[in-house]
């Protein structure tokens, strides 16, 4: 439901929503109400970058702005007793030897806002400590990101842990990064491969549902 | 009849000015920036150990220009020396063998703000001193207080002064013995939004100022052009449109139109009209999809090269009769076809895009990792254009 | 090399920045780095082309690393 918090939010009118986050929490409204108003602005934001008319900076803003709402959040969050409903959970990280994350915290932010769980493993992540994530929890999918090309070996080492594991037929994989073609995908073994996290959100949704 | 190197060093660069001239040369130019990948190719050593001895880029560079014949090379200059990273206390690269395993390439992590979005005023106002004084401590740690930092430079300088002498014997090495010139020397770090974005105010930090303070972000990057043309030229003994000079880009074709058009592109227009203007060629390296800002680089004057990632290149071939281009050979096409496709997409590409002039055959990517391409497909096609498509 | 006088960018530099001896005193230099031999010609070019790449130095880790 689009309403003042969210149609502020994807108007990236930083100070306006802020201000209007504030009244909202002195007034006395339901955090969890907020939370929704945020992650419907964050999906607002994913859908213009989806159309061309955002861009990464747009989105990074966006993001941005979602952080600092969440700080004013966390206290009420953390004293109301509602817990904040998710569905599904996936294990996301950039692979090992690799240490970059803007694309990986973009799709993050866009994946919680359409109200799945994430577990963010960080960079440079080794296959073993993904293995031992996804043994312990048990997500739907798994989100391996990279930027560059150093990225493919990890990648497919990781995937590999996951088969030794006995692990690779609860999962479904996808792969993240600018350079990832088909080939790349099937070299790897990985289910599918994006270079966007709005592409990635619709291979997600159609894995996991809505 | 096999030519001198002498005869064949003339006329790769002869093609290469044609090509910036947008004058259909004898051949279509063939190269590749075989940067990291050249050290995997080579087989004996790990890549941290040339960061560490940067005398093994010599064997490693033979190799390489040996078993694949091209017009031009990348020259050494893909590793930043460890010991010159050291003397001067620097994290802004993380390099295999000391922060990364020896194994992999260097990489560029921009994990720190070094500039705080209130020092814009102070950068506009004179952004090399602001650079010297503020950004070199900060981003250099060995560089902070007195006396250290006069010692640490200096031991930073010598290295660095020996590295370059290095480079430059290589280079001469690889002319004298194989013909084939160096396809870049100047050095430009990026365009003038790039080096903000990249040196003092991070990815995410510059794409947030964007939005806040556009005004500020648009008077830094004009500023800062002087700057930028004076380290591109400054390696060169006199103008010379050839070897070109490299300029990586970063962060233009992230943003939306409107913001590249206000905020990024008058400054990155106007440093390209000076460096050519003054007798240069920039060589730009533009990563990520470019196709969005096809109309702008129409405005460029003749004499630049843009090598793409991912653009349509019909549509700069259509639009753009003002500049080269490259980089119609994907890694995906070296990495996972065959030798024969490898070779008949080349074919094409050059029958197709040659007859413009401004054509390079490239890679759309510099070669780093072994799975940006397949050895055997290279040799292929370097043998192929030399014995056969040129005969 | 290329006449690098009177460029605002460069003698800011050689004034104000490179903190090294060798741009004005050589003997320190030559104490501390030994002395570099050969003709006088032979020696204006080797502090020349020293002088040059610690100014490029200097731009690169200003401006690139």
């Amino acid at each position: 439901m689009v309403d003042k918090i969210s149609e502020l939010m994807s108007d990236l009118e930083e100070k306006e929503v802020l201000e209007e986050v504030r009244k909202e929490i002195e007034k006395g409204t339901d955090p969890i109400k907020i939370l929704d108003s945020l992650k419907e602005g964050m999906l607002l934001i994913g859908e213009l970058w989806k159309k061309g008319e955002y861009f990464v900076p747009e989105v990074i803003m966006g993001a941005e702005i979602s952080r600092q709402i969440m700080e004013l959040l966390k206290p009420e969050l953390e004293s109301s007793s509602t817990k904040v409903p998710v569905k599904g959970s996936i294990v996301i990280g950039t692979v090992r030897g690799d240490i970059h994350n803007i694309g990986k915290n973009l799709a993050i932010a866009l994946i919680q806002a359409a109200g799945y769980g994430v577990v963010d493993l960080g960079v440079d992540v080794p296959p073993k400590v993904f293995v031992e994530k996804v043994k312990e929890i048990k997500p739907d999918v798994v989100g391996l990101s990279g930027l560059l090309t150093l990225a493919i070996e990890s990648m497919k080492e990781t995937i590999e842990g996951f088969k030794e594991a006995g692990l690779r037929d609860q999962l479904k994989i996808i792969i993240g990064g600018p350079f990832l073609t088909k080939n790349y995908c099937e070299y790897v073994g990985a289910d599918a491969f994006t270079h966007s996290a709005t592409e990635g959100i619709e291979k997600i949704r159609g894995w996991i549902g809505e | 009849m096999t030519k001198s190197p002498e005869e064949l060093f003339g006329e790769r660069c002869q093609r290469l000015i044609d090509v910036r001239n947008l004058k259909e040369p004898d051949y279509t130019p063939f190269y590749l920036l075989a940067e990291e990948w050249s050290v995997y190719y080579h087989g004996k050593y790990n890549v941290g150990e040339v960061h560490y001895d940067y005398t093994k880029c010599g064997e490693i560079a033979e190799h390489l220009v040996r078993t694949i014949p091209q017009d031009a090379w990348g020259g050494p200059q893909y590793i930043w020396p460890g010991p010159v990273l050291d003397a001067i206390g620097s994290n802004t690269y993380k390099i295999p063998g000391r922060d990364l395993d020896p194994k992999l390439q260097q990489q560029f992590p921009q994990d720190k703000e070094y500039m705080t979005p209130e020092e814009y005023p102070e950068f506009i106002d004179d952004p090399f001193a602001f650079l010297v004084e503020k950004g070199i401590p900060r981003r250099h740690s060995a560089l902070e207080k007195s006396p250290r930092k006069e010692i640490a430079f200096a031991k930073g300088a010598l290295a660095f002064n020996e590295w370059w002498t290095y480079v430059g014997s290589l280079v001469v090495k690889i002319i004298q013995e194989y013909g084939i010139p160096p396809v870049v020397q100047g050095l430009c770090a990026s365009s003038p939004l790039g080096v903000i974005e990249d040196h003092l105010r991070t990815f995410p930090g510059i794409c947030l100022d964007i939005k806040r303070y556009p005004e500020e972000v648009k008077a830094a990057c004009d500023a800062l052009v002087p700057v930028l043309v004076k380290l591109s030229e400054f390696v060169y003994e006199k103008p010379t449109p050839f070897p070109y000079i490299f300029i990586p880009l970063h962060i233009g074709q992230f943003l939306r139109p409107k913001d590249f058009e206000e905020i990024y592109w008058p400054s990155f227009k106007k440093l390209a009209e000076t460096l050519i203007k003054d007798g240069y060629t920039p060589h730009y390296y533009a990563e990520a999809k470019w196709t969005p800002y096809i109309e702008f680089l129409a405005e460029l004057p003749k004499g630049s090269v843009w090598i793409f990632e991912d653009v349509d290149f019909e549509k700069v071939d259509k639009i753009c009769d003002n500049l080269c281009f490259g980089g119609t050979l994907t890694t995906d096409l070296l990495r996972y076809g065959t030798k024969e496709k490898v070779i008949s997409e080349a074919k094409a590409q050059m029958e197709k895009f040659g007859p413009r002039g401004g054509f390079v055959l490239t890679a759309n990517k510099d070669l780093m990792d072994p799975n940006d391409a397949k050895y055997e497909n290279v040799v292929a096609l370097a043998k192929f254009i030399n014995e056969e498509y040129r005969r | 090399m290329k006449n690098i006088e009177g460029d605002n960018m460069t003698e800011l530099t050689k004034k104000k920045y490179i903190y090294i001896p060798w741009s004005e005193k050589r003997e320190d230099f030559i104490k501390q780095y030994g002395e570099i031999k050969g003709d006088e010609e032979t020696i204006a070019k080797k502090w020349n082309e020293l002088e040059n790449s610690t100014l490029l130095f200097l731009y690169l880790i200003a401006t690139y690393l």
